[in-house]
C-alpha cells in the first residue's frame, strides 16, 4: 500500500457552504452528475437563526436541496459513521481516514478548528465541518478542504495530529452536523462517488416547475414532507432577494456593523448556477440557443457580483454608508432575472 | 506620472497587502489567481489600498477579480484614473 494517496477533486463551481464546496468538488465535473445537478439548486431559501459561534441572529439562505444534498445525490454512495463505529473498526480517527481513503471514500465531518489552526490549544472551540481527500504518511498529513484556512474556499493540508485533536475534542452537542436528525450522537459521513451507471436523466419538467415555484416565491418545502417536516424557512424563490436587502440594512446599522457576507454570497452562487444550467440546457439543445437570454443574465450574475463586492470593500474600508447602492444592485438584479427566467420557463 | 514610476508605487502597494509577494521579482504578466494567489478578497484589498494611494476611485463594478488577469491589468487601471 502506498504512503500517499490523494483522491480527485476539482475546485467547485460554488463554494458559499461546506456542503455545496464538497459536493461539487467530488462530482462538479462529470457529465452524468451534471444531470441530477442542472435539475436541481433551482429553488432558493432562507430564515433567521442564531449562529452557532456568537449567537447573533444571522439569514441562513440556501438552495434545494441544501445539506441534505451529500445523502441523496444519486451519484454519490453516502455512509453515516458514528464514532463509536470509528472507534470500534479501526480504533483511532487517522487509520479510520486512511482505510477510508484507501478505499476511495471521502471523509466530511465536524471538527474543531481552532485547534486544527491554532495547535498551541486554543482555549475555545471552533467546531466546522472538514472535507477530508487525501493522505501522506510520510509527511503526516492529511488533505483538506474548507473556508477556515484562508479567506475563501481553498485546499490545504493539514497534520494528522491536528486532525486527531481536531476530531477527539468535539462532543456530541458540538457536532451541528448530527445535531439536527442524530442528536445525542456524533459522527463522520463518509462519501464515494457513483457514477458508473447513469441514475437520473436532466429534468426539464422538474426543471420548469421548480422555476415557476422560484419565480412565484412559492413555499417548496411541502413537497418533501415524506421524509422531513420539521421546517423554520419562511422565504422562498424571488422573495429571498428582499431578506437579503432588509438583513444588509440591518447588518450595517448600528454601532458595530457586522459584515457577514454568507447569504450576499450564497445569492451570487444561485445566479452563478443559474448561468450554468442555461447553458448547459442550450448546448443539449433542451433550449433553444438565444444570446440575448444568455447576456441578459449575465448582466444578473454581475450585478449580484457587484454586490457581493461591495459588502466586502465595506467590511475594508469600515464605510456602511451605501444601502442605496445595495439596493440598486439587488432589485436590479431580481427585476431582471424574473424577466429572464419567467422567459425561459415559458420556452421549456 | 510616468508609467514606470506608477508601476512601482502600485507594486508598493501590492508588497504592503500581500507582503508574500516578491514584487522585485515579479512577472507583470502572470496571472494573478494562479501566480500570486490573489483572490476575490484579496483583490479589493489591493483596489482599496490603491485608492488610499493614488487618490481615486474605483466603481463598484470594477472590483471583480475577472478583471485584472494580471499586475499589467491593475497598473493599467490606476493608469487610466490618474490621468
Amino acid at each position: 500500500m502506498s504512503n500517499k494517496k490523494i483522491l480527485p477533486v476539482s475546485y467547485p463551481m460554488i463554494t458559499s457552504w461546506q456542503w455545496h464546496a464538497t459536493l461539487f468538488s467530488i462530482i462538479g465535473d462529470d457529465e452524468r452528475a451534471k444531470e441530477w445537478i442542472y435539475s436541481n439548486y433551482i429553488q432558493l431559501r432562507c430564515y433567521n437563526i442564531e449562529e452557532i459561534f456568537t449567537g447573533d441572529e444571522m439569514l441562513l439562505a440556501d438552495m434545494m436541496p441544501g445539506s441534505s444534498s451529500i445523502k441523496e445525490c444519486p451519484y454519490l454512495l453516502f455512509s453515516l459513521m458514528t464514532k463509536e463505529q470509528v472507534e470500534s473498526y479501526c480504533g483511532d480517527i487517522i487509520t479510520f481516514i486512511i482505510k477510508t481513503i484507501d478505499l476511495g471514500g471521502y471523509v466530511y465531518g465536524v471538527f474543531d478548528e481552532a485547534k486544527i489552526l491554532c495547535d498551541t490549544g486554543a482555549d475555545y472551540k471552533f467546531p466546522h465541518e472538514l472535507f477530508i481527500f487525501g493522505y501522506d504518511k510520510d509527511k503526516q498529513e492529511f488533505n483538506v478542504g474548507d473556508f477556515t484556512f484562508g479567506d475563501h474556499y481553498s485546499y490545504t493540508t493539514v497534520s494528522f495530529e491536528d486532525v486527531k485533536k481536531g476530531y477527539d475534542i468535539i462532543t456530541a452537542a458540538d457536532d451541528h452536523m448530527f445535531k439536527d436528525d442524530y442528536k445525542g450522537r456524533r459522527g463522520l459521513y463518509v462519501i464515494q462517488k457513483n457514477l458508473e451507471e447513469e441514475y437520473y436523466k436532466i429534468d426539464t419538467k422538474f426543471i420548469k416547475d421548480t422555476l415557476v415555484e422560484y419565480l412565484e416565491a412559492k413555499d417548496s418545502k411541502n413537497h418533501y414532507r415524506m421524509m422531513r417536516n420539521r421546517f423554520t424557512d419562511t422565504v422562498f424563490g424571488v422573495n429571498v432577494y428582499d431578506a437579503v436587502l432588509k438583513q444588509i440594512g440591518i447588518q450595517l446599522s448600528g454601532d458595530d456593523p457586522d459584515f457577514d457576507i454568507r447569504a450576499l454570497h450564497l445569492v451570487y452562487d444561485h445566479k452563478v448556477l443559474m448561468n450554468e444550467r442555461i447553458k448547459y440546457l442550450m448546448e443539449k439543445g433542451i433550449l433553444e440557443y438565444n444570446s440575448e437570454i444568455l447576456d441578459s443574465y449575465m448582466e444578473v450574475v454581475n450585478l449580484m457580483l457587484t454586490a457581493r463586492n461591495l459588502l466586502i470593500k465595506c467590511s475594508i474600508t469600515g464605510k456602511v454608508d451605501c444601502l442605496d447602492r445595495f439596493e440598486k444592485y439587488i432589485m436590479g438584479a431580481k427585476e431582471k432575472e424574473i424577466a429572464i427566467l419567467s422567459k425561459v420557463a415559458e420556452l421549456l | 506620472m510616468d508609467k514606470e514610476t506608477l508601476k512601482s508605487k502600485v507594486l508598493k502597494v501590492v508588497s504592503d497587502v500581500l507582503p508574500e509577494i516578491d514584487v522585485d521579482n515579479i512577472d507583470m504578466s502572470a496571472e494573478l489567481t494562479k501566480k500570486y494567489g490573489i483572490n476575490s478578497v484579496s483583490v479589493i484589498q489591493i483596489i482599496v489600498a490603491l485608492e488610499q494611494e493614488f487618490g481615486i476611485l474605483y466603481e463598484d463594478s470594477e472590483l471583480a477579480l475577472g478583471l485584472y488577469y494580471d499586475m499589467n491589468d491593475l497598473v493599467d487601471s490606476v493608469a487610466a484614473k490618474v490621468k
